[in-house]
């Protein structure tokens, strides 16, 4: 979709890792090679326990490969030090998750700007820093409000703008849509596919959602820790633009 | 639902929460342990010396007792017997004294004898002792005293033991015959006593042909006319009393220490509410969803609610038990020291008695606090209330509390501390009453407090980004849940009973001191018995007076009298100086009067000085007479001024020894009182007095700021129960606190989690978590400080107006500081491990719906 002439956000490198689980030994991400471009969206999809939380956690650098490579930009994530990996999660990084983790009793404004405090930007200017990006996803008028008076669906914009809010180069998401119902699902899918495209960033987007086919440039689709190749029936952006459909 | 069911729902929510239900059990435990302890601690005193009486008096009701240690004399016992209606009667001589062993220990003790004739009484002390034992010349002492004096059985069976005897100044040798326990003695096996037979006793003491009291049984019917007729007999010079008035005088003595240890029972049952409702609200976002998930499959809101009680039953069952449990083992070790400072007024027991009451209330509070604790999840059965709702909020669980609610239970709080200072004014003594008052509108006070201290927190987070974390804290406290206003609440709570308790026993002991060091000033040196603190044991003086009057040093010598006098329901203390002192009353200690016209009235003789509450309590103002039952009759004075109680909660009195001498009817003295020269050398003077009173005389040669050391000793002993109680409510309560917040700390792993996958790493993390418990345990012990530093200040005036004391208000700041400092610090040392492990958690754990 973005052409070949698109800068490779994030290149995964036959990445494996590992868990152990008593004593056997499960390989939650087993030998994956993907690549994302810049402005692009890939929705990944498989059954539960397929490895893709982890593959989201290796591309947040929020853990190691045990073998192959994750690449930012050319960047091998495996090499960060610690200050490394946290400023490119400050800096480069969106994180979008099921449950929006917002905190009780905080305006959308602050919840918003929680990821620039950890930066040491002072309050007022990560306040002020939040506000566009909270208009972006149409909650102007709802800057001031605490997550109890918010519907499912704004939570969940505030969750995005929370994301956004450091004009990331790569947004992962995680089940973004999983909380809410298939009209607010619809929404927020097309949102974050807007954004994406409007601020050239790449979007690694993990779902059980059928409507994500409809925004994604590529499915490709997870099993026992395997990305199967492309053209399975299984894989097929086809069928799933069929489910959608549906 | 059946009791199968309910049975199954419990076993259920043990295997899956065991650690939660571990916490709230510990909670309650805790509470129930303090509230026991506390109790026994103080039911302690006057039960073990009520075991003492009845041992002693079996089943007499009446008694004619003598109004000084000098006794009266033996044959009044024959009139007694004859008088119609009497069924038995037994003599007894009775004095303080003192044990010395071998070994260089020494005991004050009870020396009282029991001749074969208690055996008519039928007392537990008589049941199985021979007649040989109790009329051999030897002593038999209960195991208490023994174990006291470093008596094991094995030095008793070695062959026979002697131990020596001070009793009137006046140091014997005596038989030990046998050391008797609890299978022969009963309860008297704990008293601090030595029994023997009356001649034996009479020697000891120097006291030919003399008792001190004589204990009755009437026949069944007779009681009020063999009252009568022994007043008769008694001709005014003698009191008529019941067998166990003792008890009553020991009650009414230890009166303010009550209040005192009922205040704390009262803070310590408000901690352990508030710690079990700290760890029930742990497991309330389980059982809300346990709630849910059953209403959805069709359990009743009646079913569920018989569900939660039957669960929080249980648990307060059992956990109240194990905190018996541990309350008794508390009772019987820390807090089993009984206060020395009664001993010479009062027969003290050592055991540790627990009455059915203490347990009772203990086991209650626990069962209701479990009970009461487990209320939030019913909130979720309101008719209005969407069945899942708690699976659509976000962030904690918990009811937050809104600014105007903050606003209106703080207007509430404060109404309730107005009402109950106000009520102070007419019901002086309501103090617990006015006590409780506070607590409540301490954790009334507590939401707006948080509010503020948030606020304010915001405010310095926002001068610099360095403080982002601070700021990230104080958001995430901004939704105050219960469970975070309920740890903040318990914080204040503990803070608030150490400040007052501690503090008020501060100003006590500055003033026992004062107090003290004045009443002594009046001399550079002091003769008295061995532990004879008050000087209220007499002895020979008049074969010392003229020895050390020759020593050159020596400016003057001067006898001092003193006791303990019977008068309406207290035994107040005595004090008769020779008119000749300089200072006959305590400048500091005068309440109402002038003290240099009240001085001269003294001297002056037929005047005396009355503590404010006996003045208060027979209605009698200066210039008044009060007539006061002495030994030749009853002999009437008129109040010169009134003082605080000197130091002695039944309260004092001083008069003219010439006064005292006529009523009395003696010239012993108590002490005897040394003026050193200027530039003699006091420490040389002391010695040389010392060698004047010879090998043989059990008495102790003391300077003035010697013997002000030893009473400041005795009020800080007197007194340790409360320093002990207090240090075990700050650890019970920083240690509670320190486990809830850490389980709450735990509960937040998901919320943490998703922080880290936005960048902030585990020091941050770490940060975060450290200032907001800094902010929940600081608001709290804030709060608690300032409504302690007021409660402070209401218990000193307790202790003043109501009791007497010498309490001058001072605020201990830096104590204070220290306590909330103890107990911050505590609890966050607590929370260092389950904050580190927390801090590291998985970021994976914010993808886990």
């Amino acid at each position: 979709m973005n052409g070949d002439a698109s800068p490779v956000v994030l290149e995964l490198d036959n990445v494996v890792k590992r868990y152990s689980v008593g004593s056997e030994v499960v390989r939650a991400v087993d030998g994956v090679s993907l690549t994302l471009c810049a402005g692009e969206i890939v929705a990944l999809h498989g059954p539960s326990g397929s490895g893709k939380s982890t593959l989201l956690m290796l591309a947040a650098a929020l853990m190691a490969p045990d073998s192959g490579q994750v690449r930012f930009e050319g960047r091998d994530l495996g090499r960060f030090s610690a200050v490394e990996a946290a400023n490119y999660q400050r800096r480069q990084l969106g994180f979008v998750y099921q449950s929006f983790h917002l905190m009780a009793g905080v305006p959308a404004v602050e919840n918003a700007a929680i990821k620039l405090l950890a930066d040491r930007t002072p309050l007022r200017q990560a306040r002020r820093a939040s506000v566009p990006w909270l208009e972006r996803v149409g909650l102007a008028s709802r800057l001031n409000h605490t997550p109890d008076q918010l519907s499912g669906g704004e939570r969940q914009r505030v969750a995005i703008a929370r994301a956004l809010i450091n004009d990331p180069r790569l947004i992962l998401a995680d089940e973004p849509t999983g909380s809410l119902d298939t009209q607010r699902g619809g929404e927020i899918l097309e949102l974050l596919a807007e954004i994406c495209h409007q601020q050239r960033a790449a979007m690694l987007l993990v779902t059980h959602d059928p409507q994500a086919a409809a925004i994604a440039d590529r499915v490709c689709v997870m099993r026992d820790g395997k990305l199967l190749p492309a053209g399975t029936a299984a894989a097929s952006p086809t069928i799933l633009r069929r489910q959608a459909a549906r | 639902m059946r009791l199968s069911g309910l049975l199954y729902f419990y076993g259920r929510r043990l295997r899956t929460r065991p650690v939660q239900e571990l916490l709230a059990g510990v909670g309650i435990a805790t509470g129930v342990a303090l509230v026991l302890a506390v109790q026994v601690a103080n039911s302690s005193i006057t039960d073990a010396s009520k075991a003492i009486e009845q041992g002693i008096a079996g089943t007499a009701t009446l008694q004619l007792r003598s109004r000084d240690a000098a006794g009266f004399n033996e044959q009044l016992l024959s009139q007694v017997q004859r008088l119609p209606g009497v069924a038995g009667a037994a003599p007894i001589l009775e004095q303080s004294a003192t044990l010395r062993a071998s070994n260089g220990r020494s005991v004050p003790i009870d020396l009282a004898s029991a001749g074969p004739g208690l055996v008519s009484l039928d007392g537990g002390i008589t049941r199985n002792l021979s007649l040989h034992d109790l009329t051999a010349p030897g002593v038999l002492l209960p195991k208490a005293t023994a174990d006291a004096l470093g008596l094991s059985p094995q030095t008793l069976l070695a062959g026979p033991t002697r131990i020596m005897v001070d009793v009137r100044g006046r140091s014997r040798p005596a038989l030990v015959i046998a050391v008797l326990g609890r299978e022969t003695i009963g309860d008297l096996s704990g008293a601090r006593a030595a029994l023997a037979s009356l001649r034996f006793v009479q020697q000891l003491a120097g006291l030919p042909r003399r008792v001190t009291r004589i204990l009755v049984t009437p026949r069944p019917g007779q009681r009020e006319a063999v009252r009568r007729e022994m007043t008769v007999l008694a001709a005014g010079r003698l009191t008529v009393a019941p067998a166990d008035q003792d008890v009553t005088l020991l009650k009414q003595a230890v009166a303010p220490n009550t209040e005192a240890t009922g205040f704390f029972a009262l803070v310590s049952a408000i901690v352990g509410v508030l710690l079990a409702f700290n760890a029930m609200l742990l497991t309330v976002p389980e059982r809300r969803r346990v709630i849910a998930d059953l209403r959805i499959q069709g359990v009743t809101p009646h079913q569920l609610a018989i569900m939660l009680l039957f669960q929080a039953l249980c648990l307060g069952i059992v956990a109240s038990f194990v905190g018996l449990l541990a309350g008794e083992v508390l009772a019987r070790t820390l807090f089993h020291e009984t206060p020395s400072y009664l001993a010479t007024a009062f027969p003290l027991g050592t055991q540790t008695v627990i009455g059915i009451r203490p347990l009772l209330v203990a086991f209650a509070g626990g069962v209701v606090a479990a009970c009461i604790a487990a209320t939030p999840p019913l909130l979720d059965l309101r008719k209005r209330r969407a069945v899942d709702a708690v699976y659509f909020e976000e962030g904690e669980p918990g009811q937050a509390l809104n600014g105007r609610a903050q606003v209106q239970l703080f207007l509430i709080g404060v109404a309730v501390v107005i009402a109950t200072s106000g009520a102070l004014i007419f019901w002086p003594s309501g103090i617990v009453m006015a006590t409780i008052g506070l607590a409540i509108a301490t954790m009334l006070a507590i939401p707006l407090a948080f509010r503020v201290a948030v606020g304010f927190a915001e405010r310095i987070a926002s001068t610099t980004s360095r403080l982002n974390m601070l700021t990230v804290a104080a958001r995430a406290l901004r939704a105050t849940t219960v469970r975070s206003l309920a740890l903040a609440a318990t914080g204040a709570i503990a803070v608030f009973g150490c400040v007052v308790a501690e503090d008020s026993h501060y100003d006590l002991l500055h003033g026992l001191y004062g107090d003290y060091s004045e009443y002594v000033s009046t001399a550079d040196l002091w003769i008295v018995n061995n532990n004879d603190d008050l000087a209220t044991i007499s002895f020979a003086s008049s074969k010392y007076q003229e020895g050390i009057a020759r020593i050159s040093g020596v400016a003057a010598v001067r006898s001092y009298q003193g006791g303990f006098l019977d008068v309406a329901g207290r035994r107040v203390w005595l004090i008769a100086r020779d008119p000749a002192t300089h200072s006959l009353i305590p400048p500091t200690q005068l309440e109402e009067g002038d003290s240099a016209v009240a001085a001269a009235r003294l001297r002056e003789g037929g005047w005396i000085t009355v503590s404010k509450q006996v003045a208060d309590a027979h209605h009698v103002r200066i210039g008044d007479t009060l007539t006061l039952p002495t030994p030749s009759g009853p002999a009437g004075y008129k109040v010169a001024a009134t003082t605080t109680n000197l130091g002695w909660s039944p309260g004092a009195m001083i008069l003219n020894a010439n006064d005292y001498q006529r009523a009395w009817g003696t010239t012993s003295a108590t002490a005897l009182e040394i003026d050193v020269r200027p530039g003699a050398e006091l420490a040389r003077v002391k010695k040389q007095v010392e060698g004047a009173l010879g090998p043989g005389a059990a008495l102790k040669v003391q300077t003035s700021s010697e013997r002000a050391a030893q009473a400041d000793a005795l009020a800080r002993q007197g007194l340790s129960r409360m320093s002990q109680i207090t240090l075990m409510l700050m650890i019970a309560a920083a240690l509670a606190m320190a486990a809830a917040m850490g389980a709450g700390i735990w509960q937040r792993r998901s919320s943490l989690a998703a922080l880290r996958i936005h960048s902030y790493s585990p020091r941050q993390l770490r940060s975060v978590l450290a200032y907001e418990s800094l902010l929940v345990l600081g608001t709290g012990a804030v709060t608690g400080a300032a409504a302690g530093i007021y409660g402070h200040l209401l218990s000193d005036r307790y202790l003043r107006v109501t009791t007497g004391y010498p309490a001058p208000f001072a605020v201990e700041g830096l104590h204070t500081l220290q306590t909330i400092l103890l107990i911050i610090l505590g609890a966050l040392a607590a929370l260092a491990i389950p904050a580190y492990v927390a801090s590291r958690v998985s970021p994976q754990a914010a993808l886990q719906t």
